[in-house]
């Protein structure tokens, strides 16, 4: 029994340290990520810096709105309540690698300073919620708008969606580590986790699609439009 | 200014950790109630207890204001760290800028 007990223990942290060595190889294309957009023109130096202050702003704001949206959970059906991931509505505000670094921030938080999700679990936390659903959610936006002529048109109809996916996708991805940790039998945790999470990835994106509306009404930039415009140029 | 903007979002944020999260169902999350209806809620293990654990503030009694509190917190803090890693991020890229001139 003990011996099973530390199997499952040393399972864990297996499956856990495997995650967390991912995510440093990511964060480091975060850095060159912005060199990428041609950066290192002198006649750009100035209009970088504007933006990238307000890009420090974006994340920042955009980090702590996730986390206290995080905080609030919402009922969804007999007993169960769910609350926003924010990982669609990161990627499409900020870009994908912002994205899984505000992520990885609210959860690093959430689990050091409060103790929910636990330490233990915070490199599956960072896989799910910030690789599949942050990272992730971008392209399935993308997939998705792929052969939209006017992306403002689609754009909230596929952010809903994206959003969906992004939590169906997230919790399958759990129930799999779930299952391989040796914590219970695939096939009793994957129907279960799949279905509660279709109904909270249907409030995932009315919520998404709510804050995404309100931002563009107020015009705020969002990263997904920018990115059309330096294509342009 | 500008940021001031998004000074509106990071306001907006801190109303909804500090007030709306007070209103949060406290029914059990997607994960939590699966754990619960098969059993294994119980296996997770904690590395050690947090300050602040389950979002209380440990010198509050109330749960109302520890709730808000550690909203208020948790969103400065997200806030800081995430400000603090764009600053060193911005900086390595100014100075790689840098080096090519």
């Amino acid at each position: 029994m003990a011996a099973a007990v530390a199997a499952v223990g040393f399972a864990f942290n297996k499956v856990r340290s495997a995650f967390m060595e991912k995510v440093p190889v990511l964060k480091l294309k975060l850095a060159t990520f912005p060199d990428m957009s041609g950066g290192s023109e002198t006649s750009l130096q100035s209009r970088l810096t504007k933006y990238g202050k307000e890009k420090i702003w974006r994340m920042a704001t955009v980090g702590s709105l996730i986390f206290s949206s995080q905080m609030v959970n919402f009922p969804v059906n007999g007993g169960t309540s769910g609350h926003l991931l924010g990982g669609v509505l990161a990627a499409l505000i900020l870009g994908p690698f912002e994205a899984l670094l505000v992520m990885t921030a609210v959860l690093s938080t959430q689990s050091f300073a409060f103790g929910d999700g636990g330490v233990l679990a915070l490199g599956a936390n960072i896989f799910n919620m910030g690789i599949v659903a942050a990272l992730g959610g971008y392209y399935y936006f993308k997939f998705l708008t792929k052969g939209a002529k006017d992306l403002k048109k689609v754009f909230l109809k596929s952010a809903f969606v994206a959003a969906w996916l992004s939590v169906v996708f997230a919790a399958i991805s759990a129930s799999f580590e779930i299952a391989f940790s040796g914590t219970k039998s695939l096939s009793n945790v994957l129907p279960a986790m799949t279905l509660t999470h279709v109904a909270i990835g249907f409030m995932e994106g009315i919520i998404t699609v709510a804050i995404l509306s309100i931002l563009i009404k107020k015009n705020y930039k969002l990263e997904i439009f920018n990115e059309e415009k330096t294509y342009e140029e | 200014m500008k940021n001031n903007r998004w000074s509106i979002v990071f306001i907006t944020s801190i109303i909804t950790g500090g007030v709306l999260s007070l209103f949060a169902s406290s029914s059990p999350d997607g994960l939590e109630k699966v754990a619960e209806a098969q059993g294994f809620l119980d296996k997770g293990e904690q590395l050690f207890t947090s300050i602040m654990l389950d979002y209380q503030v440990p010198a509050i009694h109330s749960e109302i204001v520890g709730t808000s509190i550690a909203g208020i917190v948790g969103t400065c803090v997200v806030f800081a760290l995430l400000f603090l890693a764009g600053k060193f991020l911005y900086q390595i890229e100014i100075d790689e800028n840098n080096k090519e001139f």
